[in-house]
């Protein structure tokens, strides 16, 4: 039987879903003609429409190379080389398609999906932002527009995309709180603001009516902790939260960890600390597991950061539920309390055992900590201006990411700033001396607390909603109220009062030892304590 | 009659009908309210109100004229308060609502409705106030969001009210009117990038004109030489910035080449309404006009050209341009970016304002560059004479803008030049300076940079034209706002010899002052930075002699330029549309020849 006869046969099977003939039939023929271009073509239609995908994919990009102008076939093998992570293949394809048949929002998001596996954010977001013009309710495209944003630290595009995001997606919990996480922590909500998207967010979400019934703790001597831990900065992490749940674990207590966040950190808890990976249950299913663990004590260490739990929170997990460090100020369920409020005195507590030895930094060189997901725009423009007036000092930045690092030097230059004078590099930092700017926005008390120990003045100030207050406890801990300015004008003037050599004593190990900031025991018993009393 | 046939009656908008009916039974709170309802709706203001006013004196005294309930009489009263809110007795409307919120204080609804009475008389302050009461009981209520969101982005608090828009839309996101209040206010704030705009402005189309199509009215007869019908529509045509820049060219267009025709959505009619009604070819009231009766009319009116002048603002009737009525649908003033909409195939600028290449991606309409500005000016009759400075040494700068206007940008730029010149003073004058928190907003804005309370002057008086302008006698030098700058506020500065240092951006909004100070050679008061503004700022206020001579000779500059050239504008946008009439006709022709080839 001739080839183009068998083919039609091939082609016929297909059309009535006998895979296995198409494929049976195309074989023969790609037997006696390894380069039949058709036959490689139905025999991957077949392949991939009896989701046979590893086997299709395998002959795909021969199919491909064959027949240069199937869209079927090169959109598919696009498709499989996408699923089996091989982006560069992948956006040679797609890039083929949209030149031969012009831009389309499929192609042009897998194109950009593709690129982004590549670590090319550029285009990327580029292409995220294409489909979107093309279909403007791909909420894929949005969520990953919104996502690349975040990751390269364009942090007031990314909210922008995130409140576009949800407009597409307004059913969708997540995507709100991820929202209102990152427009709290980049002071892009009023108080009043957080509080209405708060009560939006509870009102839509928070099941009615379906509560767990509170016990009485039965024995406030051994308690049983559950810290409910999502997309936390690593520092954090390191540095506050699992010295705490270690202490308390290898005490009296129970400590169990439900881990929210995608890779578990076990490396840094004890084998004291039992640790549930829990991102896959249902808020349903989550509570019953905490309800079942008999948790007394829920300790909530994420807001709405990636992993919220917001939800199950309201149903009632444990006997007291509290908030602690990495909230928005607010919660969105009346149910649990921020334990800052519990605080006799200010409390923070930043572990020194895995404080890297650094160089110092050289002279006329400002150290501006609390960078390293990016900076918004307002520390960027107040930085700038401090810089513009010192033109012979420079700016050291904290970010590791070479991807934040390029963002922040475009972001400078715009203002003025050269990227010459920007120094990224996390061997040096603060001494003896060196003024350190504060991101008053979106505060990180690890670097701060550990940029004043090595003997940095602080210049910080106040902000209107928690995210931009931890520095403010910090201060009051360590008796350094007079830091604080009191407005951006306020900021700027002590910064270059201190470049121009006006006094201020940096403070001294005695005085961190007195203020309990580096006091594991002391502060895991005010925590305790303050947990009790909520 | 009974009361489910009148209920349809006014379900279909049988009012006259419906009217005649209720008159006919027996007096209820059932009849009397339905009468009220008709009476609003058929817009019989008068009537409406005489009832209204009838129906509250019942209340007042307690004695009504049949039985009622606690229920019917509340209803009745808060529909009252509605109809006084609307039509100027809001007084009486917050007073009927505050006592009603007083005895119902966890009704979301009275809260909002309150609010509304409040915002109706001007009382921002406790609207808002209101607006978070009701949140408070119904934080999904997307109304009240929308509300808030009103509040919060006239009185300077963008922001804020774009984040109150963005939840209203959430709750709603099939109802494109949230959406599009979102994307018009999203050209107030800095944080919105062109694309970012753009992209909300696609999918406010996607979801309200999902059908929307270039180039599908092909019906019109192809003579490229014919005299052309062309249109304006507008809720505008009155004392108000697009009456200004729409009166040149109705003065000096060809009427031999264009008849002109006026669809008038305006409301509140006055002089300048009469002047532009006396220069049209044709005036239409369309105030009252359902889209549907104004399609109809722009349909028999045979219109080659309709041109838009909202866009996205307030008392647009994209909806009709939607039906794509007329073969050329052009936008022009009234709103800087893109409609969304491929019915609409044009928009006038020019090479300044939108720079070529730069961001013609991100409009759905092709930008159809006018070679001397896309702006022609005139300034009112009545403008007052300009006095010569009597600043005693202090620096007086000044900004009439909007308080939307006035970002975060705007403010780093104002604080900066207010720090380079410390003997200066600024003064800001908008009508939503009454409201206490716009006013501690700016104060607390400008602190926060650097600026001292006692060097602001915050003025919310409302003037006449005249006095209004004769205001900028009292500044030295204006300061234009970014991103959305002044287009007539810079004008009326300008005309009243007061310099305007400006910032330019990317956008279009961002640009107009450019275009505006590069028309009469003071381009390089068009700045690019904070610091360059500052600097700009401190040079002109070191300069006494520059500014004297810019007060006495800038009404000149400004009369002798293209920006109120209204006969070489006229021609130049009579070519333009003549160009995209003939572009037009072409295609048609090419269309039907290629019909005629392929059935041969």
């Amino acid at each position: 039987m001739s080839s183009p006869t068998r083919l039609s046969q091939a082609v016929q099977a297909l059309r009535a879903n006998d895979f296995e003939t198409t494929i049976a039939i195309t074989q023969e023929i790609i037997s006696e003609d390894p380069k039949h271009p058709e036959a490689h073509a139905v025999q991957f239609s077949g392949l991939f429409k009896a989701k046979r995908f590893e086997q299709a994919r395998q002959i795909g990009g021969l199919a491909a190379e064959l027949n240069p102008k199937s869209v079927f076939v090169l959109n598919n093998q696009a498709c499989l080389q996408l699923e089996a992570k091989q982006p560069a293949s992948a956006s040679g394809l797609l890039k083929s398609l949209i030149e031969q048949y012009g831009e389309r929002a499929p192609w042009l998001y897998n194109l950009a999906l593709a690129q982004r596996m590549v670590g090319n954010y550029d285009y990327s977001i580029a292409t995220f932002r294409r489909t979107l013009d093309f279909q403007p309710d791909h909420d894929h495209a949005a969520f990953q527009l919104a996502d690349c944003l975040s990751v390269v630290g364009l942090k007031e595009e990314a909210i922008r995309a995130y409140d576009y995001l949800r407009l597409l997606r307004s059913k969708h919990a997540p995507s709100h709180s991820t929202f209102i996480h990152l427009a709290a922590v980049n002071q892009n909500l009023t108080p009043i603001g957080l509080q209405h998207e708060m009560a939006l967010w509870a009102e839509r979400f928070i099941p009615k009516g379906e509560r767990y019934p509170t016990k009485e703790l039965n024995n406030s001597d051994k308690l049983t902790f559950g810290f409910l831990i999502g997309a936390l900065p690593s520092n954090w992490l390191e540095n506050i939260v699992a010295p705490l749940i270690n202490q308390l674990s290898n005490g009296n207590d129970r400590a169990i960890v439900y881990w929210h966040d995608e890779k578990v950190r076990n490396d840094v808890f004890d084998d004291t600390v039992e640790i549930v990976y829990s991102p896959k249950l249902t808020d349903a299913d989550f509570a019953r597991k905490c309800r079942g663990d008999e948790v007394d004590i829920m300790v909530d260490i994420c807001g709405m950061r990636r992993g919220s739990r917001q939800r199950a929170l309201g149903l009632q997990l444990a006997h007291k539920q509290i908030g602690w460090l990495a909230h928005e100020g607010l919660y969105a369920t009346s149910r649990v309390t921020p334990i800052e409020h519990n605080f006799e005195t200010p409390s923070l507590f930043v572990d020194d055992r895995k404080l890297d030895s650094v160089h110092a930094l050289p002279s006329k060189v400002l150290a501006g900590v609390g960078g390293q997901y990016g900076l918004s725009h307002r520390v960027i423009k107040t930085w700038a201006t401090i810089l513009r007036e010192l033109p012979d000092w420079r700016l050291h930045l904290d970010s590791t990411s070479s991807l934040v690092n390029r963002s922040l030097k475009q972001r400078f230059q715009v203002l003025g700033i050269q990227s010459d004078r920007l120094i990224f590099n996390n061997k040096i930092g603060a001494t003896k001396g060196t003024i350190v700017l504060d991101n008053f926005v979106e505060n990180d008390p690890v670097s701060a607390c550990n940029a004043i120990a090595r003997g940095g003045i602080l210049v910080a100030r106040r902000g209107a909603l928690f995210p931009a207050q931890r520095t403010v406890s910090l201060l009051a801990q360590l008796g350094r109220e007079d830091w604080l300015c009191k407005s951006t004008a306020g900021y700027i003037d002590r910064a270059l009062s201190l470049a121009d050599g006006a006094p201020s004593e940096s403070v001294t190990d005695e005085e961190i030892r007195q203020s309990g900031v580096r006091d594991l025991s002391i502060f895991s018993e005010k925590f305790r304590a303050a947990c009790l009393n909520s | 009659m009974n009361k489910k046939k009148i209920e349809r009656l006014l379900a279909v908008g049988k009012f006259d009908e419906a009217l005649q009916q209720l008159a006919a039974i027996e007096q209820s709170a059932w009849r009397d309210m339905r009468q009220l309802k008709c009476l609003r709706q058929m817009g019989r203001r008068q009537d409406a109100l005489g009832l209204a006013n009838q129906l509250y004196s019942h209340h007042r005294s307690g004695q009504f004229p049949y039985p009622t309930n606690t229920s019917q009489r509340n209803n009745q009263l808060r529909y009252i308060a509605q109809m006084f809110a609307e039509f100027g007795r809001s007084e009486h409307a917050c007073d009927i609502l505050k006592a009603l919120c007083e005895k119902k204080p966890n009704v979301a609804a009275l809260h909002k409705e309150y609010a509304y009475a409040l915002t109706c008389d001007n009382q921002l302050d406790e609207a808002e106030a209101q607006l978070n009461m009701a949140l408070n009981i119904q934080p999904d209520n997307a109304n009240c969001q929308a509300q808030l969101a009103r509040i919060l982005c006239r009185s300077g608090r963008v922001n804020a009210g774009y984040n109150s828009y963005s939840k209203a839309a959430s709750l709603e996101p099939k109802n494109p009117n949230y959406i599009q209040r979102l994307l018009y206010w999203s050209n107030f704030s800095e944080r919105t990038t062109q694309q970012a705009n753009y992209q909300l402005t696609r999918l406010w189309a996607s979801i309200a004109h999902p059908q929307d199509r270039a180039n599908s009215n092909r019906w019109r007869a192809a003579n490229p030489a014919r005299r052309l019908n062309i249109a304006l529509a507008s809720s505008n045509f009155r004392d108000h910035p697009t009456s200004y820049l729409v009166l040149p060219l109705l003065r000096a267009i060809d009427r031999s080449k264009f008849n002109v025709t006026v669809y008038s959505d305006t409301r509140k009619r006055d002089a300048v309404s009469d002047t532009i009604r006396e220069l049209s070819d044709t005036w239409h009231d369309t105030s009252q006009f359902s889209d549907q009766k104004l399609a109809r009319l722009i349909t028999e009116q045979q219109i080659d050209a309709l041109f838009d002048l909202h866009g996205h603002s307030a008392g647009n009737r994209l909806n009709l341009f939607a039906k794509h009525l007329a073969p050329l649908q052009i936008s022009w003033l009234g709103y800087p970016s893109t409609t969304g909409m491929k019915s609409i195939g044009y928009r006038l600028t020019d090479r300044i304002s939108d720079p070529v290449g730069v961001n013609d991606e991100f409009f759905t309409e092709r930008l159809i560059r006018l070679p001397n500005g896309f702006l022609c000016y005139e300034p009112p009759a009545d403008a007052p004479a300009i006095e010569p400075s009597d600043n005693q040494g202090i620096i007086r700068f000044g900004s009439f803008n909007g308080l939307s206007k006035i970002s975060s940008e705007t403010l780093d730029c104002w604080a900066a030049a207010m720090i380079a010149v410390p003997n200066s003073t600024l003064c800001l004058k908008r009508k939503e300076l009454s409201s206490e928190n716009a006013r501690k907003g700016l104060i607390a804005e400008l602190a926060d940079r650097g600026i001292a309370q006692d060097r602001l002057i915050l003025k919310s008086e409302r003037q006449a034209t005249t006095e209004h302008l004769a205001e900028y006698n009292h500044i030295d030098i204006s300061f234009d706002t970014s991103p959305y700058n002044g287009t007539t506020t810079t004008l009326q500065s300008l005309w009243m010899g007061v310099p305007v240092v400006s910032l330019v951006g990317h956008t279009h909004a961002s640009r107009v002052s450019a275009t505006i100070l590069e028309r009469i050679n003071l381009g390089g008061m068009a700045t690019n930075s904070v610091v360059d503004f500052a600097q700009r700022v401190k040079e002109l206020s070191e300069l006494e002699e520059t500014r004297q001579q810019l007060r006495s000779t800038l009404r000149r500059r400004l009369a002798d330029s293209a920006l109120m050239n209204k006969s070489q504008f006229a021609r130049e946008f009579e070519l333009a549309i003549n160009r995209l009439w003939r572009e037009w006709c072409e295609q048609r022709t090419n269309e039907r020849q290629q019909r005629v080839e392929e059935s041969a």
